[in-house]
């Protein structure tokens, strides 16, 4: 129930605002305002409330609460920033359409259906793609991102079919999951704009204003991220004793989200283009997430589901800083900015926050995580390699940080600083002649540069929050660790069926064939170790059941104990022992 | 075979053709909404009617959104540089692949006639989205994608539930108005039929033509 007044905040301000788009005060100002009340909206969210709702049902989360909070919030400060930057039409409408559409998708307690509203989510991100000019090659750009959208999308969709149902004797075709685990995952990355798919994301990245940046290439993808972990948790990873590790499958996912770690850093070390700085930065921590869909290991939920926010949070504040810079220096290359740390000390302590954040150190949780997701993914010396690569975005930063301390540009040189200004010297004593809201519209402007940085601060503070667990304040782990979507309807195979969280009875108990003591070759948590303590949630059967004619295939309302129906709900969770809890995706 | 269902299947492939090779956009669009209004019927059994409802009146929000932007008797599209009778035949024999490999391996909880739908819509809309060079074009061919998916999905495990009815319905809502947007943005950027995607030359390589060329 909890979350109703979020989605209905979402998309009836995203509609209000993009219905007053040709006034744009006020379709600032109730957008604006609709994104303050979605965030409070947001945080009020609670967990385990689960909604009955058309025969399925909406379900609040401890995750996606913090994720819808922070991207909520970033989104308000990001209009604060358009606001004074340089305004982007229907940008408040936008976000708060694709904010409903990833609300709805982590609420919805069936992954082809939160697929579904994540790729409600991504077309409205078409509507801020093209700034206030239009040109044909900004057109092109952003069909070209619902051409992304609608692909990644239909394969996620289509793989989440093909399994999700009762399989029979295709349950014995290791084909079959190692095809729909490989067109998740690619769907996933194609949303990312993961290399070698990069180029529709490097031309969104041109052509669309900084500040929806954060919507088009990260918060959306995330959302379907969330979904498809969840989706392989439920769907693949307990049938891996049966089906190995699907290596062919592995090394795919592992290549792309290698490329991405590696050559998105190097990208964005090259790029001339703050922009694309920001965007291949992000491709680089998408690299991560790709590789957690590369780990078939219960370890890995938690980890990737904090880098996820990480990611987020991050990236959200790069892209801020970038918008503030562009604004504030009137230019995006990076040869054009040289001495602006010296400019703006605001700026540059936003710049190391981000920074120290996004690379970290040991301890930190975000390091650690991203540690971990990379530690499940490889083995051997290149594990080491692949370590050592997280910190290739030093690279970038350093580049801009070494720009920014050089003798400045005469351009960066006539820029004010970050102190604030007196509105009397400003506007040579003319303030007592006007009214007190011009004043202040005066004062705000110009001390426009600080205000900007300050908002850029609140960002690179809520990166730094989260990338340090939220120091005691924001629950980033226990919502991480948070158990996995409830799915019913599943396939029918062992750990499967009911969803991730679902403890399913023994092959023998269904009448399949028994289980023989060892699998070929089990998860890497247990693989091809008998002395080793079993998963708590996966079947280490190789056998497979037969379909029980009593799967549904249709999700998820199951009468609860009071008649009323309730969202299924299953008692312990599957991946690794975290609390019960409700869905996330 | 239910012979209605089989109709139904044929109609709503038939409207995938018109969609995808018709030049007129006022004439794809009409092909385009056989689609989106008679797709969420092929499911047995029937969502219910209220499931059904909403989906037939999102089907002509979305197709009234891009009737918006392509409303204009002078509206064009590229169509098929195939000629509709091969879309015709490509969905004729996607529609046949669908209809025999009904299940995909397992015994399939839908309509063996959604799958073959689903199969013809999305083979129909490889073409516009792979190689469609003006916005409405490939627009439709996203819409035919989706719609081709969830058909193949409700073939294979079930009719959907209402919420995903509703979620669906919300999808096409949105697929409608992105496409209105990216068409009406295509006129206003001065590009004939909305045809934007033909490779652009870069400015700066034009202009270093022209220094290299002394401006001719």
């Amino acid at each position: 129930m909890s979350v109703l007044p979020f989605l209905g905040l979402a998309f009836g301000g995203a509609a209000a605002s993009l219905l007053l788009r040709r006034r744009v005060a006020a379709s600032a100002i109730v957008g604006l305002l609709a994104l303050v009340a979605a965030t409070i909206a947001a945080a009020a969210i609670r967990p385990d409330d689960a909604l009955a709702i058309a025969g399925s049902g909406l379900t609040g989360s401890a995750f996606g609460r913090l994720f819808l909070v922070l991207v909520t919030g970033s989104a308000t400060v990001l209009v604060g920033i358009a606001l004074a930057t340089g305004w982007t039409r229907n940008l408040p409408g936008a976000l708060l359409a694709g904010l409903g559409g990833i609300g709805l998708a982590l609420s919805l307690p069936d992954p082809t259906m939160a697929a579904l509203a994540t790729l409600i989510g991504g077309l409205a991100g078409v509507l801020i793609t093209l700034p206030g000019t239009v040109t044909p090659r900004a057109v092109a750009v952003a069909a070209r991102e619902v051409r992304a959208i609608a692909v990644g999308g239909a394969l996620v969709l289509l793989a989440m079919a093909w399994i999700s149902r009762p399989l029979g004797s295709l349950a014995e075709d290791t084909a079959v999951f190692g095809l729909a685990y490989l067109a998740v995952a690619v769907g996933m990355a194609m949303r990312f704009g993961a290399i070698p798919f990069h180029l529709w994301a490097a031309r969104v990245a041109d052509a669309a204003p900084e500040v929806a940046l954060p919507l088009l290439i990260a918060w959306g993808p995330a959302a379907l991220a969330v979904v498809g972990l969840a989706w392989i948790d439920g769907s693949i990873a307990p049938v891996a004793p049966l089906t190995g590790q699907l290596p062919i499958e592995h090394l795919v996912i592992v290549l792309i989200g290698l490329a991405c770690l590696v050559l998105g850093a190097i990208a964005a070390w090259v790029q001339e283009d703050l922009e694309h700085v920001a965007g291949y930065a992000t491709v680089q921590d998408a690299g991560v997430v790709i590789l957690a869909f590369a780990v078939l290991d219960p370890a890995v939920w938690e980890p990737s589901r904090t880098w996820i926010l990480v990611l987020l949070a991050v990236r959200t504040a790069f892209a801020a800083w970038a918008v503030a810079i562009r604004a504030r220096f009137g230019s995006r290359r990076i040869r054009e900015l040289r001495g602006w740390a010296r400019r703006s000390p605001m700026l540059l302590v936003a710049l190391i926050a981000i920074g120290a954040t996004s690379v970290g150190w040991p301890g930190l949780l975000a390091f650690d995580a991203r540690a971990s997701v990379i530690t499940l993914a490889f083995d051997g010396p290149v594990r080491g390699l692949v370590l050592v690569a997280v910190f290739l975005p030093l690279l970038y930063y350093g580049r801009l940080l070494a720009i920014g301390f050089a003798r400045p540009t005469p351009e960066v040189a006539a820029v004010a600083d970050d102190r604030p200004r007196a509105l009397a010297r400003a506007a040579g004593g003319s303030a007592a002649s006007t009214s007190g809201l011009e004043t202040l519209g005066r004062l705000v402007a110009v001390n426009r540069g600080p205000l900007v940085a300050s908002l850029v601060l609140v960002l690179a503070a809520s990166a730094v929050t989260i990338a340090g667990g939220g120091f005691g304040f924001v629950g980033v782990t226990a919502a991480a660790v948070e158990a996995a979507p409830v799915v019913t309807g599943g396939n029918d195979l062992p750990g499967s069926g009911p969803g991730p969280s679902g403890q399913s009875p023994a092959p023998a108990d269904q009448g399949g064939p028994s289980p023989a003591p060892n699998g070929p070759s089990g998860s890497p948590g247990s693989s091809g170790d008998s002395s080793a303590p079993p998963s708590p949630s996966r079947s280490p059967s190789p056998s497979v059941a037969r379909p029980s004619p009593s799967h549904s295939p249709s999700p998820s309302v199951s009468p609860g104990a009071s008649g009323s129906p309730q969202p299924t709900k299953s008692p312990t969770p599957s991946r690794s022992p975290r609390p019960s809890g409700s869905f996330a995706a | 075979m239910n012979p209605l269902l089989a109709v139904a299947a044929i109609v709503v492939t038939a409207g995938a053709v018109v969609g995808v090779a018709a030049r007129d956009g006022r004439i794809a669009l009409a092909g385009l909404a056989g689609v989106l209004v008679v797709s969420p019927f092929l499911a047995d059994p029937l969502p219910p009617l209220l499931a059904l409802l909403v989906r037939v009146v999102a089907a002509l929000l979305a197709v009234y959104l891009a009737w918006i932007a392509v409303r204009s008797p002078g509206s064009v599209t590229r169509g098929s540089l195939l000629g509709w009778p091969v879309e015709a035949l490509i969905a004729a024999a996607a529609w046949l692949i669908g209809f025999g490999t009904a299940g995909l391996g397992a015994p399939p909880l839908g309509l063996p006639e959604a799958q073959a739908a689903g199969f013809a819509l999305v083979a129909l809309a490889v073409g516009p989205i792979v190689s469609g060079r003006d916005v409405y074009r490939l627009g439709s061919g996203a819409v035919l994608l989706v719609s081709g998916v969830l058909l193949i999905r409700a073939a294979l495990a079930g009719t959907p539930s209402q919420l995903e009815e509703l979620v669906s319905a919300a999808l096409f809502i949105g697929l409608g108005g992105v496409v209105a947007f990216l068409v009406t943005e295509a006129a206003e950027a001065g590009a004939a039929g909305g045809a934007v995607l033909d490779e652009l030359p870069d400015p700066a390589t034009v202009h270093a033509s022209r220094v290299a060329t002394g401006g001719r």
